[in-house]
């Protein structure tokens, strides 16, 4: 029997290394592009997905195998797969079939997802940033992405709720890696009344969009994943009618207008008019999914967190 | 809007916005109802964890005072600092002076 690659994979699986004296010194402009590529590193059982994955010859039983050795994940992947969400409640039991019905790039969105959770949720909170709620914010922008993707008819709308759910987490490179200042700017944020985005360009000099890009990118998420993740406060990216930026846009300020977790403020943003009307929703539709968009979030919630 | 409530934020007065069905698929409650102490009981019988209240313009705003509704729409406008200017914006806006107003009624702090 082969060992399990969960064996190959250390304790701490998104920081391998310890992080060096002075980059955590604070109030003056980290190089986080070198800290991202540095302290970032794709855990072994992510890289073997991958390598698995581009290879024409791998086949979906070469996939699930190694899916299925991280069973955390796996349970996790099929309780999300069969919830109200993906829309086939119930109907995937194995994990061969979820890649067949959802896809590879899904599949390993979802897993990694479910492992970056992992990871950070247990992360000691700062009183202005809670990782528990932070990831309810998540979800629920996640959930309401998804939403808004089925709502506009979208023909693909896989990475949906991933890039929902992964719009935030350069906060959590500036969380982990320089808390005092990360801390100072949510501070400062509440007291200007700006986007915590403006402050963390002046401290940080890149703000949580590009950071989280720059970690998605290194991670091997599909590109229309890393446009949401990097533009999601614009609502625009350089490609013209990018219909998943709107929509992780968009669902970012309806989680806040619904005070569903909390990614480090209480604001609600003005929606960019351009992701409006890409979006062109009926009057009243916006209303109209928020009661499945509780329910959905209320369980997803239960099973992620 | 309807809203998910836990069984310990449940209290009497509080319409069903859905059936409630046991673990079975058995009917114990059904939609619309106005939750009485004995349907508490019932659902703290069978072990029901959550179910979806009917919310604000449904159940909150009865009782929630014109005091608590200025003081709602305040708050959001602290979290705002913009004037809705289209359709989409004044349906946004709607929906966090809705939320606010749930939160009330839950609470029961603006009555």
């Amino acid at each position: 029997m082969n060992p399990s690659p969960l064996n190959i994979i250390p304790d701490n699986p998104f920081r391998r290394r310890a992080i060096p004296e002075g980059l955590d010194s604070e109030k003056r402009p980290l190089a986080f592009t070198e800290a991202i590529q540095e302290f970032y590193t794709l855990p072994t059982v992510y890289s073997s997905l991958i390598e698995i994955l581009n290879d024409p010859a791998s086949t979906i039983e070469m996939v699930s195998d190694l899916i299925a050795c991280d069973q955390a994940s796996a349970s996790k992947v099929l309780k999300i797969v069969n919830s109200p969400l993906y829309g086939y409640s119930g109907q995937i039991d194995t994990i061969s079939r979820a890649v067949v019905i959802l896809g590879f790039n899904e599949i390993y969105s979802l897993i990694l997802s479910s492992g970056i959770m992992d990871f950070f949720t247990p992360l000691e909170s700062l009183s202005r940033f809670q990782p528990v709620e932070f990831w309810r914010h998540s979800i629920a922008v996640g959930i309401a992405a998804k939403n808004l993707g089925r709502l506009t008819g979208q023909p693909r709308q896989e990475n949906y709720f991933i890039a929902g759910v992964l719009h935030d987490i350069g906060k959590l490179i500036f969380f982990q890696q320089a808390r005092e200042t990360f801390s100072w700017a949510l501070e400062l944020s509440e007291i200007e009344k700006q986007p915590i985005s403006s402050m963390e360009s002046k401290l940080f000099s890149l703000d949580h969009g590009r950071a989280g890009a720059l970690l998605a990118a290194q991670w091997h998420f599909p590109e229309p994943t890393i446009r949401a993740i990097q533009y999601h406060e614009q609502g625009g990216s350089p490609q013209k009618g990018d219909v998943l930026v709107a929509a992780v846009h968009l669902g970012n300020i309806l989680a806040r207008a619904l005070e569903l977790g909390n990614g480090g403020d209480d604001l609600i943003p003005r929606p960019n008019p351009e992701a409006l009307e890409l979006l062109n929703l009926k009057p009243g539709a916006l209303t109209g999914m928020i009661p499945s968009l509780l329910k959905d979030y209320d369980e997803i919630c239960q099973t992620l967190l | 809007m309807p809203v998910v409530m836990s069984l310990e934020d449940l209290a009497e007065g509080m319409v069903t916005a859905e059936p409630v069905l046991n673990h079975l698929g058995q009917l114990l409650l059904g939609q619309g109802l106005t939750l009485s102490a004995r349907h508490l009981r019932v659902l703290k019988t069978w072990g029901i964890e959550k179910c979806l209240i009917k919310g604000g313009a449904e159940a909150v705003e009865p009782e929630i005072s014109e005091a608590g509704r200025t003081r709602a729409w305040e708050q959001v406008q602290e979290r705002l600092l913009w004037e809705p200017r289209n359709v989409w914006e004044k349906e946004l806006v709607h929906i966090a002076v809705h939320q606010t107003l749930c939160r009330y009624g839950r609470n029961r702090e603006f009555k």
